[in-house]
């Protein structure tokens, strides 16, 4: 028990901001026309891909001298995470695409 | 990430890393309304390329040591073969296999943070052992079940129902949480710490695949949400 509550004391500030994204990943969300839940889902995927800037980390102050698990592992995460970012956000744009086409004018004043 | 000494270098890449947070976030609301969903996708583009220019001029680690100029270069080389893969596969798909691929893109991203964390893991600095041991175990099953949806949905793979597998899934959930639970008991040393991790990962790919299994097509977008 006293180490749970150490845990929390611990990581308090994490556990706040964590807490706080929630309600506020609820809050953006919440709301949205269906039409718009594939793109919506696809983004937040993209948006996912950040965890490249881990692999950077990675990668980064990894010993480059001689194969290591580090810079192989290393590797495969910035290659994936890319993948994954890129992919993303160009598939969300495509799909949005197909909105442009259908809304039309009223689309076209808005976006530029 | 632990206190560390004001530089301003330090604060101009946690500023980054703030700017990016709420561009994600601006983008996400702009992403909720048909008319600004485009832009919205443009501003959380914005916000990651931000977030990895920061990290890759001014990031530094515990020693104080910057990102060599090689590896930078070696990280951009790879980074430019995913984009360009990730871009290509992106643009000649057809529209209406879009759902497979999102949950492509998902097994991609999925594995990625599973492997971060696992090196993470071997960092004897590591100030969180329960988030990396979790992070490892999200990723993974992110992954592998992204991946068998994917097989789902291309229609490689055929539905599996069996009654048993209520029972199989609540045992690999256990199987998870007992591995976890082990390698927080103080008798477990740094070495067998490191092969428990192993397990995990490989057990987390194993449970995505279980997870994903008997459930139908029409389901799949739901699926691949809740990987996400």
């Amino acid at each position: 028990m006293i180490h749970i509550l150490e845990f929390i004391f611990t990581y308090r500030y994490e556990i706040f901001i964590l807490v706080l994204a929630g309600f506020l990943g609820i809050e953006v969300i919440s709301h949205v026309p269906s039409v718009l839940h594939t793109p919506l889902m696809s983004g937040a995927n993209a948006i996912h891909g950040v965890i490249i800037v881990g692999g950077i980390i990675l990668l980064g102050h990894a010993d480059v001298s001689h194969l290591s698990a580090e810079l192989i592992l290393g590797i495969l995460v910035v290659f994936f995470a890319s993948v994954n970012v890129a992919g993303g956000f160009v598939v969300t744009d495509r799909m949005l695409e197909m909105f442009r086409k259908k809304a039309g004018k009223q689309d076209l004043k808005k976006s530029s | 990430m632990g206190p560390s000494e004001f530089t301003i270098r330090l604060a101009v890449l946690n500023i980054s890393y703030l700017t990016t947070a709420i561009l994600f976030v601006i983008g996400l609301k702009l992403l909720s309304k048909p008319e600004t969903a485009r832009a919205g996708n443009r501003w959380a583009a914005g916000g990651m390329i931000l977030a990895i220019i920061a990290t890759l001029l001014l990031h530094r680690d515990a020693h104080g040591d910057s990102i060599h100029p090689g590896n930078v270069i070696l990280i951009l080389i790879i980074a430019s073969i995913g984009t360009v893969a990730g871009w290509v596969i992106a643009r000649k798909v057809k529209m209406t296999a879009m759902p497979q691929m999102v949950s492509f893109y998902n097994a991609t991203g999925g594995i990625a943070s599973g492997l971060v964390a696992l090196t993470e893991y071997s960092d004897p600095l590591n100030p969180s052992k329960l988030v990396t041991l979790l992070g490892i175990t999200l990723g993974m099953v992110a992954f592998s079940g992204s991946l068998v949806a994917y097989g789902k949905l291309v229609g490689k793979i055929s539905d599996w129902t069996s009654s048993a597998m209520k029972y199989i899934n609540l045992f690999m959930l256990l199987l998870v949480g007992m591995v976890i639970v082990i390698s927080f008991l103080p008798s477990t040393s740094p070495k067998a710490g490191q092969i428990l991790a192993y397990f995990l990962f490989a057990v987390a790919i194993v449970y995505g695949i279980l997870f994903v299994m008997p459930i139908g097509g029409a389901d799949m977008p739901v699926v691949i949400s809740l990987l996400n």
